[in-house]
């Protein structure tokens, strides 16, 4: 025995589920998507990649040429754009959400920052060439690259920053204030350790972002065919994307297939980027206990 | 610890008629009438941007004695109590008025307000439990230790015998002895709350300050932190916001009424309920608004 439903309740329910099944579909659609690019570019590439590909340098002939120096150099330039982004980036949303006054300036200072995250990338190469390259004459060199990407990325950090400081309670604070805690106390033993995780999160999107990205150092002049490892900051230097692009620009068939082994090594390295990423958030979380 | 800008100000400051005895020793039986002034609060007014929120309050708080503040919602009795510890100083566009004099040792006072007085200074010997239990979330050996860390105690034996003892005497011993690497917001509301206040014990606080302490608490974790609070009579001067009449009769030495920002009245306990000056005042105690 049940209830014999009136038909409002009916059409409720058909609509409940109608909504589920459209939702069930979109993600559908997507996952779709992105299984097929991802297959594509697997079994493209990966019957490419080996230990030869992957320790030679570039070379004419499609056989013998390898990433070597491509993934040599967007692990190099990577290791700059975090050295500069992550300390300052952090460092400016601290500034912005728990020192800074609210007023005209920092809220212009805000907008600012929100259009910053919009431009362009290529827009940032332009302004690397001219005042990096040009102005401070540091070359077409990893240094130029580091800072450029640097910069793209910096919003990212500061806005991930300040979400998550944000979200720490009010009260926490107070507490740490009430017992006679400084400021700057407060900020470190409290405020900081317990938004690790979000943090994080952002340092993660922000240095995925910059490892694919190609444009601005297209811009700055970045090589498509050295022949050796970049040893210092003001070295030249290529990127995996750029490799990957030139490649793919070329007429030979046999060059697609690296392009293709390219993708694959810069998806991995992005994949596994976003998993040390995922394992140091869940650390950080699990110490902290609301 | 830092007290020299402390000690500065507080030269400034000398009023032979608020000198101070030593400091009482013990529980005083609750009707002994003249214990040293403590505290003097001198024509307080405050303002929350434009919104007068407290005029032209003084009072006097007795050393060692508990002083319940009651008063309807939004009367400015909380207000009040976070002026002893400078708590609205965290936030833009607060102002004080007036002077909260504190007697420091047995020949000089300071103005807690006083713009040359580190709000840290006060806060070091100000003690504060919230409203809501605020615990870190951290260890709950940490939380009572925290105080102490930050004012420089490095000797771990010291450490921890005075986290010991501030927790003997918050009655957060028996039942959290063995697991005191237990995150504190593990803990049931009750023992949070009790730990906030071994929290500010450890600090041995000149005055401590309580925001209606037990609200958000069931009846007999209340009882637990009522208790807790009477044994501390005599030793630490303390002045409790409450908004449960029943609490301020039990646990207090002397209530004072405020009503829209001001000082109604401020006598004995037991005056103010069962014989108060005010018509105001016996409108409030016997719950005819409010």
């Amino acid at each position: 025995m049940s209830f014999e439903s009136t038909l409002t309740v009916r059409v409720r329910r058909w609509r409940d589920r109608a909504f589920l099944a459209l939702s069930l579909l979109c993600l559908a659609l997507s996952l779709v998507a992105l299984a097929a690019l991802v297959g594509d570019l697997a079994s493209n590439g990966l019957p490419r990649i080996d230990r030869a590909f992957l320790t030679s340098f570039p070379s004419r002939f499609a056989s013998e040429a390898g990433l070597l120096a491509a993934w040599v150099g967007s692990l190099f330039v990577i290791l700059v754009t975090a050295a500069l982004a992550i300390p300052i980036g952090i460092a400016a949303g601290v500034y912005l959400e728990e020192d800074a006054p609210k007023n005209l300036w920092t809220n212009s200072l805000e907008v600012a920052m929100a259009n910053l995250a919009g431009v362009p990338s290529i827009v940032f190469g332009l302004m690397a060439l001219g005042l990096f390259v040009y102005r401070f004459g540091l070359g077409q060199s990893v240094l130029t690259a580091g800072l450029t990407l640097g910069l793209l990325v910096l919003p990212i950090v500061v806005v991930a920053t300040r979400e998550s400081l944000r979200a720490i309670p009010g009260y926490i604070r107070e507490a740490s204030f009430a017992v006679g805690g400084s400021k700057w106390q407060t900020i470190r033993h409290h405020v900081l350790p317990y938004s690790t995780g979000g943090i994080l999160t952002g340092v993660i999107v922000a240095v995925s972002r910059a490892l694919g990205e190609t444009a601005p150092l297209v811009t700055v002049g970045a090589l498509t065919f050295i022949t050796f490892l970049p040893t210092s900051v003001m070295d030249p230097f290529t990127v995996l994307p750029i490799q990957m692009f030139n490649w793919v620009s070329r007429p030979q068939e046999d060059f697609h297939a690296n392009a293709a082994a390219a993708g694959v090594l810069l998806l991995l390295l992005t994949l596994s980027l976003n998993g040390v990423a995922l394992c140091l958030r869940y650390r950080s979380r699990k110490r902290v206990h609301w | 610890m830092s007290t020299l800008p402390f000690e500065k100000a507080s030269a400034l400051v000398k009023d032979p008629t608020t000198s101070p005895a030593p400091l009482a020793k013990g529980p005083a039986p609750r009707a002994q009438p003249a214990r040293p002034v403590k505290a003097r609060v001198e024509k307080l007014s405050f303002w929350y941007g434009e919104g007068l929120a407290l005029r032209d309050v003084s009072l006097d708080i007795h050393q060692g004695e508990i002083l319940a503040l009651i008063g309807p919602s939004g009367c400015g009795k909380t207000t009040l109590l976070r002026c002893f510890n400078r708590m609205h100083d965290l936030y833009p566009g607060l102002r004080y008025e007036g002077r909260i004099e504190m007697a420091v040792k047995d020949d000089f006072n300071v103005d807690l307000l006083d713009a040359d007085v580190d709000p840290i200074d006060v806060r070091l010997r100000v003690g504060m439990v919230f409203q809501k239990p605020n615990p870190f979330p951290k260890s709950i050996f940490e939380n009572v230790a925290y105080g102490l860390r930050i004012r420089g105690i490095r000797n771990a034996t010291e450490v921890r015998d005075r986290v010991e003892a501030a927790r003997r005497r918050a009655a957060v011993w028996d039942e959290v002895a063995n697991r005191l690497d237990t995150v504190a917001t593990r803990l049931s509301g009750g023992q949070q709350q009790r730990l906030c206040i071994a929290r500010a014990l450890a600090m041995e606080p000149e005055i401590l300050l309580f925001d209606e302490p037990t609200s958000a608490l069931d009846p007999i974790s209340t009882a637990k932190v009522e208790e807790l609070m009477v044994s501390l009579r005599g030793e630490t001067t303390t002045i409790v916001v409450t908004h449960n009449m029943a609490q301020a009769r039990r646990i207090s030495d002397r209530t004072g009424f405020l009503y829209m920002g001001e000082l109604i009245e401020c006598d004995r306990t037991a005056r103010v309920f069962d014989s108060a000056s005010h018509e105001l005042t016996r409108q409030y105690v016997s719950g005819r608004f409010g």
